[in-house]
């Protein structure tokens, strides 16, 4: 079972240090791992950052992966989820020419049936916004390509696991614990 | 940054100045009392010195260098002591805050560089920021799995006034430097050492990093268990342990690799697998459940299946299992080593180190130092056939007095590597054997022991080849012997020119007084040894092949 390869999305949590992100791909890019998507920013959590990244591999190459992350000082905690182990979404922006979208007649109907919607409209172009997974946004780029697109855009995935609490807080509380027995020693 | 440094109990530091760090140099000349610095003559002897300081001693090396070249240069030293696990701080000039990324002269973005190569790495921008990095950076280069640590510094941040305060780090959120043994997992690998037959200890560097010597002794006395070393596991048990049964790998002794295959159970302690250890991953060990423990959790299951793998201090995890485990005898399983360890003796090591005729042989030369210096001295090698030939004829009666670039084997790391261990233990004899390639890489560092008077003794293992590469042209090339031949300067004219001591010895019979010579001078000493030229290192295992399947020489197999 070992040696199938399967897509992973990998969850970190980290501190927010210069240098970083260029250590993280680094990991990837060493073990031959590609990154199909990333997407960075911050988190609820004062403080910390978060760094989605796509890959493919074994369970065991992607696995030694995240234990190299772990293994990064100001890296928190890196989770591994197969899709099946999260609810994930990516978001699609689709310009397309106004006059098209009029001379169809059927934007409504794609629209309702994509889970879609015009986010800007002028003269010359419409901006349509989608989000879902990768096929999906693909299924309606395919749909729109008769309008002619005149540019898309796709962000990295994101996604949150499917238990009850967000993982990092737990770990962060451990920490916290750890800080005090820390104290005490020395005192 | 100097009272930082003086903060953490650093008294010597490895450098070489340059226009980006002038500000602290500047500053340097003033605690020239409590901060020994040792001029080398290129930033690589600065960072292979710290390590060899570190190594002999347990204690942080510290490094002071330039920006861009100066930084650049100490790179492979980083890379080296990334893998071997040395803690090092390495602190280097960088072009101001303004400037960064505008090639400025002697800009090189090293944050990016070493990145791959560091436990960590911080730019330190801002004044305010010294004393928080420093006192992170030491703690970070020195706890759990230890490691190289560098700090970029800017030439304003430097330059910058401050209040200044400092207070140790001894906790960062984001680092679990020793994760605590899981007690599960302990009873588990209490409950399969008391049920095998078979078991065995392979340990590496770990114990050494842990202090553990004592924890393993009493913990294979109990379990009466037979123990090989890696090669930077070396002098962590004593040569003449009753339990301790050589080295592992590629140029190991025979027996401890035919154990590692008749073993039901292998218990693996701070170390890694290298591929040097294990050879063909897939024939290792195949007949055996096994143990790993090691303190840094993603080596565990990264090389070799675990039955069972321990994350924890390998003295903390040795010294709970010995609590859990039955007092054992395994006498029939102990002398089974005898059989192997004989054979090896007469095919390998008495024609080794007792020739009757021809060259002088390279593990006679290592065999006569370790004889006359009583194993008392700490041995540092270089890269090759002298550091195979140094560990397999080297004894140890004392913890940490091997020092040698292990994974990365990086030669010219010898020399610089010398310096630094005299330096750490300058009441220890320190002997360094090194080939003639490898000493050609960093031989200016004979200006820093002119100048600082540093006492090495620095033996040349001669044979006017790349040894190793020309063994491999040999064995595994057809005899195609592509670049491999040298000629040599005049080394005992070069060691004169430095004002070294210095002896050619090219006759048997002047090899023990040369070598007596040698370690009885309290200076530093050059022996050139002029050896044989075709010497092969036996026993090995091929590469790519099982550890199971040892050549005696050019055309004997061991059959077991």
């Amino acid at each position: 079972m070992n040696e199938l390869t399967k897509r992973y999305t990998v969850i970190i949590y980290s501190e927010n240090q210069i240098g970083l992100l260029s250590q993280i791909s680094n990991i990837f890019t060493r073990r031959s791992l590609s990154i199909w998507s990333l997407s960075a920013g911050a988190t609820a959590i004062e403080g910390i950052h978060s760094i989605t990244i796509v890959t493919d591999g074994t369970r065991k190459r992607v696995q030694e992966a995240v234990m190299q992350l772990e293994k990064r000082v100001d890296v928190l905690k890196a989770y591994l989820y197969t899709d099946e182990e999260i609810v994930y979404k990516e978001l699609a922006l689709y310009k397309v020419p106004t006059s098209e979208v009029i001379d169809h007649g059927d934007i409504e109907d794609i629209l309702a049936r994509s889970n879609a919607k015009i986010v800007e409209i002028n003269r010359d172009f419409a901006v349509i916004v989608k989000t879902g997974t990768t096929e999906e946004t693909n299924s309606l780029y395919h749909e729109l390509q008769k309008y002619g697109i005149m540019q898309f855009q796709r962000s990295g995935r994101i996604g949150v696991s499917r238990e009850r609490q967000e993982p990092i807080t737990d770990f962060l509380n451990r920490c916290e614990l750890r800080r005090d027995s820390q104290k005490d020693k020395q005192e | 940054m100097l009272r930082s440094l003086l903060n953490e109990g650093v008294d010597t530091v490895f450098g070489y100045p340059g226009g980006q760090i002038m500000p602290v140099y500047d500053r340097l000349y003033d605690y020239g009392d409590s901060l020994r610095h040792i001029l080398v003559r290129h930033e690589q002897g600065a960072i292979h010195a710290a390590q060899g300081y570190a190594r002999v001693s347990g204690k942080t090396g510290v490094v002071l260098v330039t920006s861009g070249p100066g930084a650049t240069n100490v790179l492979t030293g980083v890379a080296d002591a990334m893998t071997d696990s040395t803690p090092v701080v390495v602190i280097c000039g960088q072009v101001p805050s303004g400037a960064l990324g505008t090639d400025a002269f002697q800009e090189a973005d090293i944050i990016g560089l070493t990145g791959p190569i560091t436990k960590w790495n911080y730019q330190i921008r801002r004044a305010e920021d010294v004393a928080w990095a420093v006192a992170r950076a030491f703690h970070i280069a020195s706890t759990g799995r230890p490691g190289p640590v560098v700090l970029d510094f800017t030439k304003d941040a430097q330059l910058g006034m401050i209040d200044y305060s400092y207070s140790k780090c001894s906790f960062i959120r984001s680092y679990l430097p020793e994760p605590e043994a899981d007690p599960d997992a302990l009873d588990r690998a209490a409950a399969l050492i008391d049920k095998a037959r078979r078991p065995f200890v392979v340990f590496g560097q770990g114990i050494l990093l842990s202090g553990a010597q004592s924890e393993l002794t009493e913990f294979l006395r109990k379990g009466d268990i037979p123990a090989a070393s890696t090669l930077l596991g070396l002098s962590a048990l004593p040569s003449d342990l009753e339990y301790f049964c050589g080295m592992t790998g590629m140029h190991g002794n025979i027996a401890p690799n035919i154990l590692t295959n008749s073993c039901d159970l292998l218990i693996a302690v701070g170390m890694r697998f290298d591929d040097r250890v294990t050879g063909v991953v897939s024939e290792y060990a195949r007949g055996a459940d096994v143990i790993h423990i090691d303190i840094d959790p993603s080596e565990i299951g990264k090389i070799i299946p675990v039955t069972v793998g321990i994350a924890a201090d390998a003295r903390k995890a040795l010294a709970e299992l010995c609590k859990r485990i039955s007092k054992a005898s395994h006498t029939e399983w102990r002398q089974s080593l005898l059989k192997p360890s004989q054979i090896e003796r007469e095919k390998v090591i008495e024609p080794e180190i007792h020739p009757a005729q021809g060259a002088i042989r390279m593990g006679e030369v290592v065999d006569k130092v370790a004889e006359i210096s009583a194993h008392k001295a700490v041995i540092v090698t270089d890269v090759g056939q002298n550091q195979m030939v140094a560990a397999r004829y080297s004894k140890f009666c004392e913890p940490r007095s091997f020092i040698s670039s292990g994974g990365l084997g990086t030669m010219g790391f010898g020399l610089p590597a010398a310096i630094g261990a005299k330096v750490a233990a300058p009441g220890r004899q320190v002997c360094l054997f090194v080939g003639d390639g490898g000493i050609q890489m960093t031989l200016q560092e004979l200006g820093t022991i002119m100048q600082e008077r540093i006492g090495v003794k620095i033996v040349i293992l001669n044979n006017n080849w790349l040894g190793n590469v020309r063994q491999w042209q040999e064995l595994f090339f057809n005899g195609r012997y592509s670049q491999t031949r040298m000629m040599n300067p005049d080394y005992i004219a070069i060691a004169a020119a430095y004002g070294i001591r210095a002896r050619r010895v090219s006759e048997r019979q002047e090899l023990g007084d040369a070598i007596r010579e040698m370690l009885e001078s309290d200076d530093a000493f050059v022996l050139d040894a002029c050896v044989e030229e075709a010497e092969n290192v036996m026993p090995m295992v091929p590469p790519g092949r099982g550890i199971g399947h040892i050549m005696l020489n050019e055309s004997e197999l061991y059959e077991g």
